[in-house]
């Protein structure tokens, strides 16, 4: 049985807010990602717009790792 | 009746051709002017349209981002005693420090992103036939007026302040007779070039 006191520990209440900081952070992400997508269909500038897709997307991946290590690793 | 007053013709405005270099320049990734630019295109472009003219804010205006960006680089390194001292406090484990500096590290990138995309794609183009402003900012707003050239009414710049005289950058304004009254270039690089090139697309547009 879960007790909800063990969610008040300091290290549990760490993990907790570091994973919804991570979520928030991703869903972030996800905006920015899908605005660089759009900008580049309103204007194709050769090679530099998928530089910063890419760009976009390496972040994600880090933020994703990070918040699966806050997850199961911590 | 011989002509008592033959104007001389010094107001033909300069072939666009002749004016613009010869050769087309490749964009890179801090472009900020560029006359007739490869690989470049955008949305509604007609099939016989060219872009003779490429402009963002000059690169400068760049630096205080670029100046707070490192200073949060720096910032863990330079607070690190703090840092002790509040993990004598909290007692958290090592691994849970690391974990929050790196997701720092990606906020302070993701803040350089940001504010670099936001340059990136304030773009402003003059083809031959029409004129695209495309504004964006906060990072879900954007905007693209586009104009013709036979509605453009007027074209003058304002350069002032030290700065921006030694790096030659300027606000460049058009007037136009259309909906969308005016279209802003703002610190574009060599705006006397950019009054020009567009004048002379206007001359020839007039003189059709």
């Amino acid at each position: 049985m879960i007790d909800i006191a063990d969610f008040f520990q300091p290290l549990a209440l760490t993990k907790l807010i570091l994973s919804l900081f991570f979520f928030l952070y991703l869903i972030f992400l996800f905006i920015l990602i899908n605005q660089i997508r759009r900008m580049n269909s309103v204007v194709s500038q050769a090679t530099s717009s998928n530089l910063l897709f890419s760009a976009g997307i390496i972040q994600f991946a880090i933020a994703v790792l990070l918040l699966i290590s806050v997850l199961v690793i911590l | 009746m011989p002509d008592i007053f033959i104007p001389k013709n010094n107001n033909k405005p300069e072939s666009v051709a002749a004016m613009l270099s010869s050769s087309a320049s490749r964009l890179h990734p801090f472009s900020s002017y560029s006359e007739m630019p490869q690989g470049v295109h955008f949305e509604n472009q007609e099939a016989d349209e060219t872009v003779l003219l490429f402009l963002r804010r000059h690169f400068v205006t760049n630096v205080p981002w670029i100046f707070t960006t490192l200073i949060l680089l720096l910032l863990p390194i330079v607070a690190a005693p703090f840092f002790t001292v509040v993990n004598s406090l909290i007692l958290l484990p090592d691994r849970y420090f690391l974990v929050i500096i790196l997701f720092y590290y990606l906020l302070v990138f993701t803040y350089a992103l940001v504010e670099y995309i936001t340059w990136f794609y304030n773009i402003s183009l003059v083809t031959q036939k029409r004129i695209v402003d495309i504004d964006y900012s906060h990072l879900v707003f954007h905007d693209v007026a586009i104009t013709k050239l036979s509605l453009v009414e007027d074209v003058n710049y304002q350069q002032s302040g030290f700065i921006r005289s030694f790096f030659n950058y300027g606000d460049v304004l058009v007037q136009t007779a259309a909906k969308h009254d005016h279209f802003d270039f703002l610190a574009v690089p060599n705006p006397i070039r950019v009054i020009k090139i567009i004048e002379a697309l206007i001359g020839r547009r007039r003189e059709e």
